[in-house]
């Protein structure tokens, strides 16, 4: 454990390319999506869509492991800011077409869970693991989370647009998670975030045993 | 310079047959165009393999298009000999396995590191190639409705290709080659899970 080493100059431009980022690829989601709705005449697609956007946003338990990983992100600093966005939803496809496929993965609202419980004691903490270890608890725990939605993805009013916009969604919450993370190369932010943290470890407690 | 050329070609082709056909056939054309474009598994696919061609070394960036376009060409004639082959599972199976491998790829950056990835250029250029073969008309109309397919998967592949090559190699922005990652990433997620969808039991 030690305190993130980023400067305020370096966190600056950081959160100028974040910001950046997110319009690019903002931009790129609406441009891969536009052509899709054009084939499928709008509401079923549209529908799909929306319904796939929402449903990570509206589960508190998936926004809060979302954000954490973008948190976290933040405190490892590059390139991990990065790879544990990019490893995220490979992983929680994969874990989504088990899902999807039928194929059982033991205590899935345990490990979703659990995932917050850990992530926010690792934030609180300002923990900075190695990037494997990093990436390897990361993986692991978007596996719950993509077998989770995917056991629910067939039931979606379109598959493909639930699909696309579920992981969009997805992305964007990580993305936001390292905006905020970015906080951190200030003393009260780096104050907030790990208190945020905390936050993210108590309602994934209370996840676990039922009282949220 | 030589794939500027085979696209302009493409380009100038068609549209000069269109210019000259009925209402029927440009329709054609206008079919084929955009036909890559309005399926989601195909369009999304081609970007993905566009975004590894713009990580390959520029050898193999070209032989990426050069491998799509030949297998587009072959799939697209034995369509046309076999009767079409629209909405083939198998098919969808090759195309979305391509954009879970390309986009995989891109994202873990094995681009710039495995030159050899632009064989698949060959099982997306092939599956593409079926799944857009017209499947009725007359000589010219099928010949205008391929030029289309042709002119509208090449400028998908060239314009997403350009735009990761651009952010990839000469962005000064360091975010641009990470954005690339992270919508690799997104494609590949996205494929993988309409893969789990098409053949969930």
């Amino acid at each position: 454990m030690s305190e993130p080493t980023t400067s305020p100059a370096q966190s600056g431009r950081l959160l100028a390319q974040t910001t950046g980022l997110v319009w690019i690829v903002m931009w790129v989601a609406i441009l891969l999506t536009t052509p899709a709705f054009a084939h499928s005449g709008g509401e079923g697609f549209g529908g799909g869509f929306v319904s796939g956007f929402l449903h990570p946003i509206f589960g508190w338990d998936h926004v809060l492991a979302m954000v954490a990983v973008g948190l976290w992100g933040a405190f490892l600093g590059a390139p991990a800011i990065w790879l544990l966005p990019v490893a995220f939803p490979l992983m929680m496809a994969i874990g989504g077409a088990l899902g999807v496929l039928g194929v059982p993965v033991p205590a899935v609202e345990q490990g979703i869970a659990a995932s917050s419980i850990v992530l926010g004691i690792l934030i609180a903490l300002a923990a900075r693991l190695p990037l494997v270890v990093a990436l390897i608890i990361v993986a692991a725990f978007a596996i719950f989370h993509g077998h989770a939605h995917g056991t629910e993805l067939p039931d979606a009013t379109n598959a493909i647009a639930y699909s696309i916009g579920f992981v969009i969604a997805t992305g964007l919450l990580h993305l936001g998670g390292i905006v905020f993370g970015l906080l951190t190369a200030r003393p009260a932010g780096a104050i907030a975030v790990r208190g945020a943290g905390a936050a993210i470890a108590v309602a994934g407690a209370g996840f676990l045993t039922g009282y949220l | 310079m030589r794939t500027v050329a085979i696209v302009l070609s493409l380009m100038v082709l068609p549209t000069g047959a269109a210019a000259h056909g009925s209402a029927a056939t440009m329709q054609g054309f206008y079919s084929g165009l955009v036909h890559p474009l309005v399926e989601a598994e195909q369009a999304l696919s081609l970007v993905a393999l566009a975004l590894l061609g713009a990580q390959l070394p520029k050898t193999a960036h070209q032989r990426s298009f050069v491998t799509l376009v030949g297998g587009l060409i072959a799939g697209l004639g034995i369509g046309l000999i076999a009767g079409g082959a629209e909405g083939s599972e198998g098919l969808r199976f090759i195309v979305l396995t391509v954009g879970v491998l390309a986009g995989g790829a891109t994202a873990a950056a094995l681009g710039s590191r495995f030159d050899a990835l632009w064989v698949l250029g060959l099982p997306a250029g092939l599956g593409l190639g079926l799944l857009t073969a017209p499947e009725a008309g007359t000589a010219l109309a099928l010949a205008i409705t391929i030029g289309g397919s042709l002119l509208g998967l090449g400028l998908v592949w060239v314009y997403a290709s350009a735009v990761g090559a651009w952010a990839w190699h000469h962005a000064s922005l360091k975010a641009l080659p990470i954005a690339v990652r992270v919508v690799a990433s997104w494609i590949a997620a996205i494929c993988l899970l309409m893969l789990a969808l098409a053949f969930a039991p």
